[in-house]
């Protein structure tokens, strides 16, 4: 890490951008996204970062315990668990300021309703914090490509890039 | 009062206006089910009346769902609006519906969210809901509850609102009661915290004994609407619910009312003389009653002698 630390990165790119969301598993989306110019430099969805950024307390007495907490407590949940949104929205902030991005795709399985109050919620938010979101809904099985191109590249036009 | 909290009563005083107008109709021209038809009525009066006055004067108040026991309320004289009442404007027809369902595409809310949910969004992105000293949430297994509960806690306007949501069990064993009473002592003590009201456990004995006669009423009129000819129409058996489940669970003038209710039931099937004539279809309204409900049950009453014997609104609390 610390020999890539001051390496060239990707370049060629519009936006450095940020995907939240739901269960994601194909990366075809996601190389619909960067083919039209948006670099995904962080992620909060329900298979990516948040699960494992924090680690499990390695020096607690009772392992299981220290597992539970990290389950339940310690790593930003699924928007299913109540009282937690902030810890969510905290987790999301930092990773924007920290690789600094510059727009965030927001994508949702239809029919959640978890993220579709997520969505709602953030919406405000990311107008307080004054940092672009681009909602878009999708199915399991990755269709409508056209439309997603189209939505990615209208965005990152009025990103200005 | 400031113009938000005017704005926040409206809904709540215009659905004031419309029901003094028809208990003062029914009342000036009593009919033979006007006796039946005027406490569910006076009921929602006085519900509103209290809103009204509690945001006037600045007495505290909650805002709920009927999913925590009410009757702790009641018997705590606490005064509590449901969050999404404007949406059935108490059984008649929303005069704000198309609007509201207009200001419903414009938001960041999924479609594919149950539209009552997200009434409820609507109710407070638009600022209607009246502001309360604190509100009960509940985190049953529904995801939609969850979601509206946490977008109250963190939405602009409500986020210093205190709230409390009680957390519900999924199994029914004995683990799970001894849980469920210590979340609703918790709940007690946070609504004493914010309302100054405190639970005297020999009112709450009152106010149970007086609510499981609602529904043991409630339930001997269930069985009458099995009956063929069905007794009644679509509407009696939603006040059912309104008496048992909303603000004012457990008093006891609304007993004399369930009385009236199956005496007249009785009554009917007794003389085969139904509100609705010609029945020809027996229907179960499986799930809750859509909004429309009040338009499309009197049509599938006249126009095809529909009866809807059973609903899962009217069935669903009865213990």
């Amino acid at each position: 890490m610390e020999e890539r630390r001051d390496a060239p990165g990707h370049s060629g790119y519009r936006a450095r951008l940020m995907l939240i969301g739901g269960i994601l598993d194909d990366p075809e989306y996601l190389a619909v996204i960067e083919e039209r110019g948006g670099l995904i430099v962080a992620d909060s969805t329900c298979f990516g970062s948040r699960l494992f950024w924090q680690d499990v307390d390695e020096e607690a007495d009772d392992p299981l315990r220290a597992l539970a907490r990290y389950y339940v407590a310690d790593r930003p949940s699924c928007p299913r668990v109540f009282d937690a949104y902030e810890q969510r929205t905290a987790y999301i902030q930092q990773m924007i300021r920290d690789f600094d991005v510059d727009g965030v795709i927001l994508e949702r399985l239809m029919f959640c309703d978890n993220w579709g109050f997520e969505q709602f919620r953030l919406y405000h938010d990311f107008k307080e914090w004054n940092v672009p979101l681009l909602m878009l809904d999708r199915e399991y099985t990755f269709g409508g490509q056209g439309q997603l191109r189209t939505r990615v590249q209208a965005f990152l036009e009025t990103l200005g890039r | 009062m400031d113009a938000k909290n005017e704005k926040r009563l409206s809904r709540i005083r215009e659905e004031y206006e419309l029901y003094s107008g028809i208990e003062t109709a029914l009342s000036l021209s009593p009919g033979e089910m006007t006796h039946i038809h005027l406490p569910p009525i006076r009921n929602i009066l006085r519900m509103h009346k209290k809103t009204m006055e509690c945001v006037e004067t600045g007495e505290p108040f909650l805002a709920s769902a009927f999913s925590n026991p009410p009757e702790i309320l009641t018997a705590m004289g606490v005064h509590w609006y449901f969050l999404f009442s404007q949406a059935f404007a108490g059984g008649f027809e929303n005069p704000h519906i198309q609007e509201d369902l207009e200001a419903l595409d414009k938001m960041p809310v999924p479609s594919d969210v149950c539209s009552l949910i997200r009434l409820g969004l609507r109710y407070l992105d638009g600022g209607l809901l009246p502001l309360p000293a604190a509100y009960l949430g509940i985190t049953e297994p529904c995801d939609g509850i969850v979601g509206v509960h946490e977008a109250l806690r963190t939405h602009l306007e409500w986020r210093d609102v205190p709230s409390f949501g009680m957390d519900s069990p999924y199994w029914g064993d004995d683990r799970s009661i001894d849980y469920v009473a210590g979340e609703l002592k918790r709940m007690v003590e946070f609504v004493t915290k914010h309302t100054g009201k405190t639970l005297d456990i020999n009112r709450l004995r009152e106010v149970i004994t007086e609510s499981n006669e609602h529904y043991r009423l409630w339930q001997e009129y269930n069985e009458l609407r099995r009956c063929k000819p069905s007794p009644h129409n679509y509407i009696l058996a939603q006040s059912c619910f309104l008496m048992t489940n909303f603000e004012g669970a457990g008093r006891p003038e609304h007993t004399p009312w369930f009385r009236d209710l199956v005496a007249d039931a009785e009554r009917r099937v007794r003389e085969n003389q139904p509100e609705v004539p010609n029945q020809r279809i027996r229907v179960l309204w499986f799930d809750l009653q859509p909004i429309y409900f009040n338009l499309v049950a009197p049509w599938m009453e006249q126009e095809w002698g529909v009866s809807v014997v059973m609903d899962m609104v009217s069935y669903a609390p009865t213990r």
